[in-house]
């Protein structure tokens, strides 16, 4: 357009860069009719105006200032790390600056260990071995920074799902509060919740050894050989009965925390609100006990708790119901 | 900048190289608020802005020991500032992907009836608002943070005469949205 040329003119001239010619172009321009000279005079002041546009942010220094010793602090720990997760589900991540601890494993030599708690959501890491450990919610993984002994040793309370990386001749151990499980390269599933008594592992390829830890003095020992699981397997420590045994079927929602999927095939309906309820972190009762003769075939993907509910509800012509904050199925039959 | 100053920062450099709190708090005070609004300028987000300016002291504290300044402290300040607010920016990325789809966007005139309601400032930087994001750096560049074409030219890695083209399209819808806003009067 022309009219960008004058544009281009007047910002020139408020710049002071206009040559002798284009000034009188311009003059020329801003003459010849009422309504250049308006936009002339517009332009103008829009310009002188929009100098003071800057945002001003209110703030109080000291409260920025002790914000900025915070960050100082936390930024002179030689060991701290960093990790971004990119979460699928697009929700925000709360980064937690890692612990450390320095301690003795198994008379290994001194190494530094980083500790890691998912605070909000699931959270992948890659450790030094490129092993990947998906670390649910809430759940704490002890790490050395660099595997440099007989075995590659980590420590976990919650659930994590591990896909361990091939090292020939430096197995990978994994250390819960009740049992302790060695691996050679395989994927699989731990389940060992805070405070509790139990240890789960459920294995999707390779092969694992879960060995349940007794203390003796103040020393903790592996008891036994264990249990060997393969591909499809579950095994299962409880420490209060001194139970150690293996499942006969893959539990297919052992890993829906980290899939988001949630599959039922002709399972029974009381399982199916245990393990509702284990996906959610929510007590859920059936109140009918028609209801739990029935089975229920379904599968959800990032499900809603309400959704389930009601899918299951609508199956079975029951109803939901909130009784003091807890969930319950009430009516209904198969 | 006078002497005096000159000679202040050079006091306060070297008592921060040599780790002192009480000089570092000096240039906090003096520096920060400006440089948020710096920040702010071209994140659009206080919080991102703040975060970002946050970022640059600790650096400055991190390598005191190594802090050399060749301008002036508010200057050297300033620049770690942009740097820091234009990789949040990520703007390579913002100019291919909105540079083609906005570059012909012109106010509409419901948005300029919009910003008729308001006070002619707040119109004049919602207007801002409304440029394609390329456009809108280049002009808060070049007018709010006072930079010079090299400057802007250099930080973007963009031509002058990019910039030139892109400050008078700026200009055309502030006085697009300054006539709106007369015409409401």
């Amino acid at each position: 357009m022309e009219e960008d040329l004058y544009y281009t003119l007047i910002y020139r001239q408020l710049e002071g860069e206009i040559t002798a010619s284009e000034e009188a172009q311009l003059g020329e321009w801003i003459d010849s009719s009422p309504a250049n000279r308006q936009t002339y005079n517009d332009v103008t002041e829009a310009w002188t105006l929009s100098q003071g546009l800057s945002a001003q942010i209110g703030m109080d220094l000291d409260e920025e200032y002790s914000l900025l010793e915070k960050r100082i602090k936390s930024a002179r720990s030689p060991t701290r790390i960093r990790l971004y997760w990119a979460a699928a589900a697009g929700f925000v991540l709360l980064v937690v600056a890692g612990m450390v601890a320095t301690r003795i494993f198994g008379g290994e030599r001194e190494q530094n260990w980083v500790e890691l708690t998912s605070e909000q959501g699931n959270r992948e890491l890659v450790l030094e071995d490129q092993t990947t450990v998906v670390l649910a919610e809430g759940s704490t993984l002890r790490y050395p920074e660099k595997f440099r002994g007989k075995d590659r040793p980590v420590e976990m309370e919650g659930v994590a799902y591990f896909k361990v990386a091939q090292k020939a001749g430096q197995p990978f151990r994994i250390t819960t509060p009740v049992a302790e499980i060695t691996v050679l390269g395989t994927e699989f599933n731990v389940s060992a919740p805070k405070g509790g008594k139990l240890a789960r592992v459920a294995v999707t390829s390779g092969k694992v050894q879960l060995r349940p830890l007794v203390a003796r003095g103040d020393q903790v020992l592996t008891n036994g050989t264990g249990l060997t699981l393969e591909k499809g397997e579950m095994g299962t420590y409880d420490r209060e009965t001194g139970i150690l045994k293996k499942g006969i079927r893959f539990p297919v929602n052992e890993t829906a925390w980290m899939t988001g999927k949630l599959t039922f095939e002709e399972t029974p309906l009381a399982q199916v609100i245990e393990e509702v309820g284990q996906y959610f972190q929510t007590e859920i009762s059936l109140e009918d006990s028609l209801l739990n003769r029935c089975s229920f075939t379904a599968k959800f993907e990032n499900p809603k708790l309400e959704a389930v509910l009601e899918t299951i509800a609508a199956v079975f012509g029951g109803t939901v119901e909130i009784i003091n904050g807890k969930y319950q199925l009430k009516g209904g039959g198969c | 900048m006078n002497r005096r100053d000159t000679n202040l920062d050079q006091e306060l450099v070297e008592r921060i190289r040599e780790g002192d709190k009480a000089a570092f708090r000096v240039l906090f005070d003096q520096h920060y608020k400006t440089l948020v609004g710096t920040a702010v300028n071209i994140l659009k987000d206080e919080a991102r802005g703040k975060d970002a300016v946050q970022e640059v002291f600790l650096q400055v504290w991190k390598s005191r020991k190594k802090l050399e300044i060749r301008t002036s402290l508010g200057a050297y300040l300033k620049r770690g500032v942009i740097n820091r607010s234009l990789n949040q920016v990520n703007y390579a990325k913002n100019f291919v992907a909105e540079g083609q789809l906005r570059e012909h966007t012109m106010l509409t005139h419901s948005a300029l009836d919009e910003l008729a309601l308001q006070d002619l400032e707040s119109a004049l930087r919602a207007s801002l608002d409304l440029l394609p994001e390329r456009c809108r750096l280049i002009f808060v560049m070049k007018r709010l943070e006072g930079m010079s074409h090299k400057e802007i030219s250099e930080a973007l890695g963009i031509s002058p005469k990019t910039i030139e083209n892109q400050i008078t399209k700026a200009m055309k819808v502030l006085k697009e949205a300054l006539q709106a806003f007369r015409k409401k009067e």
